[in-house]
């Protein structure tokens, strides 16, 4: 997990927050359940990053909203008022009370609702949009890529199944009460490297990780990579050159 | 006709008489043990697969609800379940059947047969019919069948079975769309049918009569040699003594024997009687002499 600019490695019981980046190697997987209603599971390998999660003491007070760059997501939403978005690409999924699986590759997305409704909208990452906001049932299956235009099917194909993370055939278990009082201790790793970061730089959510990651730039090497690349991220020159931007004195007639 | 012949006749018809009825009723019982053990069995089975059924409706469907969502899974239906139980249980009792048979299956193996579709039929015509049970011919030989009906009391089974439309997609990638449909509510559909080998408890049956048979057989014999040889010690011989002293006294010869016994019998009262007489009559024939 990826908190503020540290690695952690994610230990049963860690408390999630807005802005954790949650990365599921291997074989594994990650499941977050949220007090304030609804749960998630990260199938490996996939990437999942926290933009919203808007929480005050134990309600939900606006749209969580996650962003699964790629991998396998199961949600189980629960949040009537509030509502869950995961960004995909090409597409978003908008969900209160559903239980949708999503898979995301660059460039294209599955979403399979295994109850409930949802409603696909764009993705808002500034590509092509694609069709209309549309809802979809229970049962229904979606799928879209940058080739291929959203199709959706009455059930969930055989490739599909069969290319699932076979924990998110069933229903999502609940272990949240078994750790609702632990408190756990995170020990911090590595810091992000600029390859990692790369992504987030560039990526829909660049203005946030714009701010989260200026003190990275502590790191000679990390600064010098952006700085060579500035041109894929503009606004960071003003970060490495504000001196640049600093407003120009006037010229005193002679 | 001589007295022994007399007494083995009557003796022989009571035994044969005696046998015949035994024999018949014997096998009548034996029979009809062995045809209710085979019921017996065949309502085990039946009651085996009802279990199974209501274990897999109300314990392991629950279970893959989700999964059925993602793919549809035969062994949540009660029926599969039910059958394949017992096709594990043919692996090792061969002769044992146990089917679903349906008229409009969703399972091409459950299709009634012609003669099952018969006792589907009566189950339709007379719907008060709780069971129905028959005997057939097989190849492995006769067999008992017990065949109840399958009636659609539960409308969550119309989910998969009233129309296309309505059925889950994930069941019409497995078995299509051409079968099963069009079940109504409290339509008999089918009818559960377990067979039961009968060759088993019908050859135990019979070898049991068989034995029973000869045994009796054995126990008259023995009886009818005993008697005839108690007869004669006791009776034959020396009443044939008696009678050849009696018959030379009665022809004047007076020195033909004595009539001594030592028994206290019937037949020792009369050898005592006629020794008696025999005196009597000495003694009368010296008075007229002298």
């Amino acid at each position: 997990m990826l908190r503020d600019t540290t690695w952690y490695k994610l230990v049963p019981g860690t408390r999630f927050q807005e802005g954790d980046i949650l990365v599921a190697a291997g074989t594994g997987q990650i499941q977050v359940e949220l007090f304030a209603g609804g749960t998630f599971n990260l199938g490996a390998p996939a990437t999942l990053f926290a933009a919203a999660v808007p929480i005050t003491g134990d309600k939900l007070t606006g749209l969580v909203d996650l962003s699964l760059t790629e991998g396998w997501l199961k949600l189980a939403a629960n949040a009537p008022a509030a509502g869950y978005r995961v960004q995909l690409d090409p597409a978003s999924v908008d969900a209160k009370e559903a239980v949708v699986v999503m898979h995301s590759t660059p460039g294209a997305m599955e979403v399979f609702v295994e109850s409930g409704g949802v409603r696909l909208g764009d993705s808002g990452t500034g590509k092509p949009k694609s069709a209309a906001a549309t809802d979809l049932k229970a049962g229904d299956y979606a799928s879209q890529s940058a080739e291929r235009p959203l199709r959706i099917e009455p059930r969930a194909p055989p490739t599909f199944v069969a290319a699932l993370p076979r924990h998110m055939i069933d229903a999502l278990p609940a272990f949240a009460a078994k750790y609702k009082a632990a408190r756990v201790q995170l020990v911090p790793g590595q810091q992000i490297t600029y390859a990692e970061a790369e992504p987030w730089l560039s990526g829909p959510y660049r203005k946030l990780f714009l701010k989260r990651f200026q003190p990275r730039l502590k790191d000679p090497e990390f600064r010098t990579a952006v700085d060579a690349h500035i041109a894929r991220y503009p606004e960071w020159d003003r970060v490495l050159h504000p001196e640049k931007y600093l407003p120009k004195t006037p010229v005193q007639a002679k | 006709m001589k007295l022994i012949w007399k007494f083995n006749l009557v003796l022989l018809g009571i035994f044969l008489v005696g046998f015949a009825v035994a024999g018949y009723v014997s096998y009548n019982v034996l029979q009809k043990n062995a045809r209710e053990e085979v019921l017996q069995h065949a309502r085990l089975m039946m009651e085996a697969a009802l279990a199974s059924r209501t274990y897999t409706n109300t314990q392991v469907k629950p279970l893959l609800e989700t999964q059925l969502k993602y793919v549809f899974l035969p062994q949540t239906v009660p029926a599969y379940a039910a059958t394949e139980q017992f096709n594990d249980l043919r692996k090792t009792h061969h002769d044992y059947a146990y089917k679903e048979a349906t008229l409009n299956p969703t399972n091409p193996r459950d299709r009634a047969s012609d003669w099952e579709s018969d006792v589907i039929q009566i189950f339709r015509q007379t719907p008060d019919t709780p069971e129905v049970i028959g005997e057939r011919d097989t190849p492995t030989g006769r067999s008992l069948y017990l065949a109840r009906p399958i009636q659609i009391k539960n409308g969550a089974c119309l989910v998969c079975h009233s129309t296309m439309e309505a059925a889950p997609k994930t069941m019409l990638d497995i078995y299509g769309s051409a079968n099963g449909f069009g079940w109504k509510m409290n339509e008999i559909i089918g009818a559960q049918v377990v067979s039961v080998p009968m060759t088993v408890p019908i050859s135990r049956a019979s070898s049991t009569f068989r034995t029973f048979m000869i045994s009796l057989a054995a126990v008259f014999l023995a009886t009818f040699v005993l008697l005839n040889v108690m007869l004669h010690t006791i009776v034959i011989r020396r009443v044939t003594r008696l009678a050849a002293i009696a018959d030379q006294v009665s022809l004047g010869n007076l020195e033909a024997g004595e009539f001594r016994t030592r028994s206290k019998d019937e037949i020792g009262v009369l050898t005592e009687a006629l020794g008696r007489m025999k005196t009597s009559l000495v003694q009368a024939l010296k008075m007229l002499e002298e």
